[in-house]
């Protein structure tokens, strides 16, 4: 298979609407985060509920990936020195991220609902 | 007091992350290091980006074919400095756009010849343009292809000049090698050549 068409399959898989679970997760965070949210705040928020180490670059991959199925979208900030005259980039939920997430959630608690497997006792 | 997150891994971050520069991530790094985070954390940080394979997505297949062009070119280097080491004699191909022999076969040190003249890439184009590099490195092993034939042109007078070498009793060989040494390095100076020159075009090179 040529290298190009590999790469389409993976562009258009990329494309698909539905949620990964890390992109689910980085999504309730920013919203629990609301305005002003980067890659810190959001990986910390999610390292707190997680109790794991989150690898900031795969914080971004996914940003970038919601980014592109228009979940999210983002503004550039100004440098600032104790960033080495790095900007930060900031992301906030757009009203279509917001939808996927609750059809998600419907989804999920449909799901979830009725199980006895998960009635009673501790994950 | 400041502290600085460790220099090694910043360049790698800046540098060898496929795909354009995230100045956001480098920053956040740079703010999270900071605030008390050890330098395994950064370099699991800096790792964990540049192997993150959503990277060579983003930069796509022209990326990758550069990378993996550099990575069989530098294995083909690898045999020319094995030799020119270990003194052994040379095996040059010639039907083969593959200057030398069997690149792909020496599986040992693919990782430091690959990471060696990419890093000199990389350092002098910033994480540019590896279609740039592409480019370069499909005319320098065209310029290799062709080469051959040139030589064959030149075969007497070459017979004719090695004679004059041999019996004012210079190194023949060692010359040769030089010769194949330099003839293996062609791909990347074009490419360095070829990068630079787009760089100029986008006004973005330091005098």
């Amino acid at each position: 298979m040529p290298a190009r068409h590999f790469f389409v399959i993976l562009d258009e898989m990329a494309k698909r609407e539905y949620l990964g679970e890390f992109e689910l997760t980085v999504l309730l965070a920013l919203l629990r985060l609301g305005e002003d949210a980067y890659g810190v705040p959001i990986a910390r928020e999610i390292e707190a509920s997680s109790g794991r180490e989150v690898g900031i670059a795969s914080v971004y991959a996914a940003l970038d990936r919601l980014e592109r199925k228009g979940f999210v979208n983002s503004r550039r900030g100004e440098p600032t020195p104790e960033r080495g005259g790095r900007a930060k980039r900031f992301f906030r939920v757009t009203a279509l991220g917001l939808r996927q997430v609750r059809k998600t959630q419907k989804t999920l608690v449909a799901l979830w609902r009725g199980l006895p497997q998960l009635d009673g006792g501790e994950a | 007091m400041k502290v600085t997150p460790p220099t090694m891994a910043t360049w790698v971050l800046e540098h060898l992350v496929l795909g354009d520069r995230n100045e956001a991530l480098e920053g956040d790094l740079l703010e999270e290091f900071q605030r008390r985070r050890s330098a395994t954390w950064y370099w699991r940080q800096v790792l964990g980006a540049v192997l993150n394979f959503s990277n060579v997505l983003r930069a796509g297949w022209v990326t990758v074919c550069a990378v993996v062009f550099a990575a069989v070119w530098v294995c083909g280097l690898c045999v020319i400095v094995r030799c020119f080491i270990g003194h052994l004699p040379l095996q040059t191909a010639t039907d083969n756009w593959i200057p030398y022999g069997h690149p792909i076969a020496i599986p040992e040190g693919i990782v430091f010849y690959l990471a060696a003249p990419l890093s000199v890439y990389l350092a002098l184009s910033r994480n540019l343009c590896l279609r740039a590099f592409t480019i370069g490195l499909g005319a320098g092993v065209l310029a290799i292809a062709t080469l051959p034939s040139l030589q064959s042109l030149l075969a007497t007078p070459l017979s004719n000049f090695l004679g004059y070498l041999r019996a004012n009793h210079w190194n023949v060989m060692l010359w040769l090698r030089c010769f194949d040494l330099l003839q293996g390095s062609l791909p990347l100076l074009v490419a360095i050549w070829a990068a630079a020159l787009s760089k100029i075009k986008m006004g973005t090179l330091d005098p």
